[in-house]
């Protein structure tokens, strides 16, 4: 019982960072109806600007941190008004192969640029964690903050989404596009808003997944795996994002756990091939979304 | 009805580009014309040597999860014969190199080995870091006439002899014998946790290692494979701390599974030691592990430890570049090899005579770069016999002996 519980304290830790990540898929769907393949280099940018602030530059960690999330959201504004609003209209394929073709530029430009090279992102707070209560399993300081992190964001999220003007025109334009432009939402602004905090989310993530492994190019993997997590709890649901992420990190842990190391990769993809064959909404998503 | 249609289109649209993409990412198959191959010779430093260049192909992983290993040798042995052919190159010609990175995939190596094979300037090929491209690959040497010289590593289905198959890498059989033989000694009754990414060479490694300390004291009580892609390692090494490990041994893992296996071993307050066996031998792994109870095999002497000559002539020799892998030494150590087997091939050598030169050739390491004597023979295709073990004083990596590791008949010993 006690490794069960373990077991899921650590696939929780791991859902935090695909939450974090499937948030991102879900922001950009919902207002945009574009799947961002990008999303995943947005991670590594976020990592490394993180690195180069705090390591390079010598700002203070938390300064470091927040000027990243500034970058990384004015990239995330860049992008959107540079490769996906010219698109917007035109088949929906096509700004989808555009995030297709920006992955494979990004992913070239981040490898040109670091040479291949590898850092340790420099943290305040020391590796050691602690014990999971009734278990023997240990759970690291930084899957903790990962963890800490993720629920405020998403309670942050969630609120601007509900209380906040820009937040009720996004769900508004998000609901109906044509009717929230009628009654004078600025349905370019709200792109805008969604792609660059799509990027922030994004960089959050990135930075919490290099604290506990390294800064580099393979971070980006990890979208792959919180894909599935997106699809699971609702391509328009945060909330959604939210569970799909905490439940692939669970199942993927307890399929390690039990069944073997070697086949995690496996877990989120059967889910997203449960998911798409029983309820391709998704668990909190709605039965009905259009592209606006 | 549309809208729904338009929903679930878009649903496999993305399901579909998003697994085709998590594939890629793992290696499974890319016709992408990047792969092809491309010339980077030695272009700015071949003026001494201007003679018909002799050309070796490399084929290895320069990019991807394993570029970290499969980039350093490939970069020594350029520098090498950069720094050669500025001084008059072998017979009067230059070396010059082509590289196709394979990035782990088993056809994109296939593809560039069929391409560099029938290019009549190619006169041998190198890299082939994974096992999983050289066995394919094994067969087509004979066919094609063409020696391929492996590293960082090798293929135990071509050792200890194939006719053209060559090893100048770490031998995973080689590994297993250094693991059993290291920890026999250092701790007679160590309990070992294996971890590594999951590849049919790393699965053989575990399962021979179970095989070797068999009867020693030693034994292995947990075995964790993780996904190339894999980046996280929490559950792998709770699991085999909680399996009572003494002793982690890492068979290898890409930087990002090295760093986390490290930091969740800190986490689990793992109070035992931890074994890299493969590619955990870098200053920075030491660095970042710190601590004495971290010990790495390392196959070569490393570009900072300056305080040999060898390897401090070596670094002056380097034109620009700042080398701090072991690997990069390997890479050093095999470009001697080549252009020694070169000078022994003349200057028309072809094909079968610069395989029949690395049989022929006595060779010396004049840098002192390895544990000890190099080359091959007509019976042994493994270029290098043994390996250093290192640990950690506090402050940097220091060489802690040497293991005989690949010193068994009919590559020498008894």
């Amino acid at each position: 019982m006690g490794t069960l519980i373990g077991t899921v304290a650590q696939g929780v830790a791991l859902g935090a960072i695909y939450s974090l990540v499937a948030v991102g898929f879900v922001i950009i769907y919902k207002a945009t109806g574009v799947f961002n393949f990008a999303h995943g280099q947005f991670m590594v940018l976020g990592a490394y600007f993180a690195y180069v602030s705090i390591s390079w530059v010598g700002l203070p960690f938390a300064a470091g941190i927040a000027v990243t999330l500034v970058i990384t959201g004015a990239v995330g504004l860049v992008v959107y008004a540079a490769l996906i609003r010219p698109l917007l209209g035109e088949a929906i394929f096509a700004p989808v192969m555009i995030t297709i073709g920006l992955s494979i530029v990004l992913d070239s430009i981040i490898s040109i640029t670091t040479k291949g090279n590898t850092y340790l992102l420099p943290t305040p707070v020391p590796v050691h964690g602690v014990s999971i209560p009734g278990t023997t399993t240990r759970v690291s300081n930084y899957s903790l903050i990962a963890i800490v992190v993720a629920a405020v964001f998403f309670v942050l999220i969630a609120s601007f989404f509900r209380w906040s003007g820009t937040g009720r025109d996004m769900r508004a334009a998000a609901e109906n596009p044509h009717l929230a432009s009628y009654a004078g939402v600025s349905l370019g602004f709200i792109f805008s808003v969604a792609w660059a905090l799509a990027a922030v989310a994004a960089a959050i993530a990135g930075i919490a997944q290099a604290s506990s492994t390294l800064i580099s190019p393979d971070i980006g993997s990890v979208a792959l795996r919180a894909f599935p997590a997106a699809l699971l709890g609702g391509l328009d649901s945060v909330m959604g994002a939210a569970l799909g992420g905490v439940l692939i990190g669970i199942i993927e842990m307890l399929g390690s756990q039990y069944v073997g190391s070697d086949t995690r990769d496996v877990f989120p993809y059967v889910v997203l091939l449960v998911a798409l064959m029983v309820r391709p909404y998704g668990l909190l998503g709605s039965r009905q979304v259009d592209r606006i | 009805m549309n809208r729904k249609l338009r929903q679930r289109d878009l649903v496999v649209l993305a399901s579909s580009a998003s697994l085709a993409l998590f594939l890629g990412a793992c290696g499974g198959g890319s016709d992408d014309s990047s792969n092809s191959p491309s010339t980077s010779g030695t272009s700015s430093s071949s003026s001494a040597a201007s003679g018909k260049p002799y050309v070796i192909a490399e084929i290895s992983d320069l990019s991807g999860p394993v570029g970290v290993f499969d980039t350093p040798p490939y970069d020594g042995m350029k520098a090498y014969f950069d720094y050669l052919n500025s001084t008059g190159g072998v017979n009067g010609r230059p070396i010059t190199t082509k590289a196709s990175d394979a990035k782990g995939d088993v056809q994109t190596t296939l593809a560039s080995f069929t391409q560099y094979s029938g290019q009549s300037d190619v006169i041998a090929i190198t890299g082939l870091g994974l096992d999983t491209q050289m066995d394919p690959l094994l067969p087509k040497l004979a066919s094609t006439g063409i020696a391929a010289i492996s590293s960082p590593s090798s293929t135990t289905s071509g050792l200890p002899y194939n006719k053209w198959y060559f090893s100048f890498g770490e031998d995973y059989g080689g590994d297993v014998t250094a693991t059993a033989q290291y920890l026999s000694e250092k701790d007679s009754s160590a309990k070992i946790g294996y971890v590594a990414f999951d590849s049919p060479a790393t699965r053989s490694v575990a399962s021979n290692l179970t095989k070797a300390v068999a009867g020693t004291g030693v034994s292995v009580v947990g075995k964790e494979f993780l996904p190339p892609t894999a980046t996280d390692a929490s559950q792998a090494i709770s699991s085999l701390v909680h399996a009572g490990a003494t002793w982690i041994a890492i068979g290898a893992a890409t930087d990002p599974q090295f760093t986390s296996i490290l930091q969740n071993a800190k986490v689990q307050n793992f109070d035992g030691n931890i074994l890299a066996i493969a590619g955990g031998g870098e200053d920075s792994n030491f660095k970042l592990a710190s601590t004495d109870k971290y010990k790495a095999l390392r196959s070569f002497h490393s570009p900072s430890e300056t305080n040999l000559p060898g390897v401090a002539k070596m670094v002056s020799e380097v034109d620009g570049a700042k080398p701090d892998k072991y690997y990069y030494s390997m890479g050093w150590a095999l470009g001697e090899v080549i252009a020694k087997a070169l000078t022994t091939c003349g200057s028309d050598c072809t094909r079968a005579g610069f395989r029949d030169a690395l049989e022929t050739t006595s060779f010396s390491d004049p840098y002192g770069l390895a544990a000890s004597a190099i080359g091959f023979s007509d019976t042994c295709h493994q270029g290098f016999r043994s390996t250093f073990v290192y640990g950690w004083d506090g402050s940097k990596p220091v060489q802690e002996g040497s293991i005989d590791a690949y010193n068994k008949p009919p590559c020498g010993g008894s």
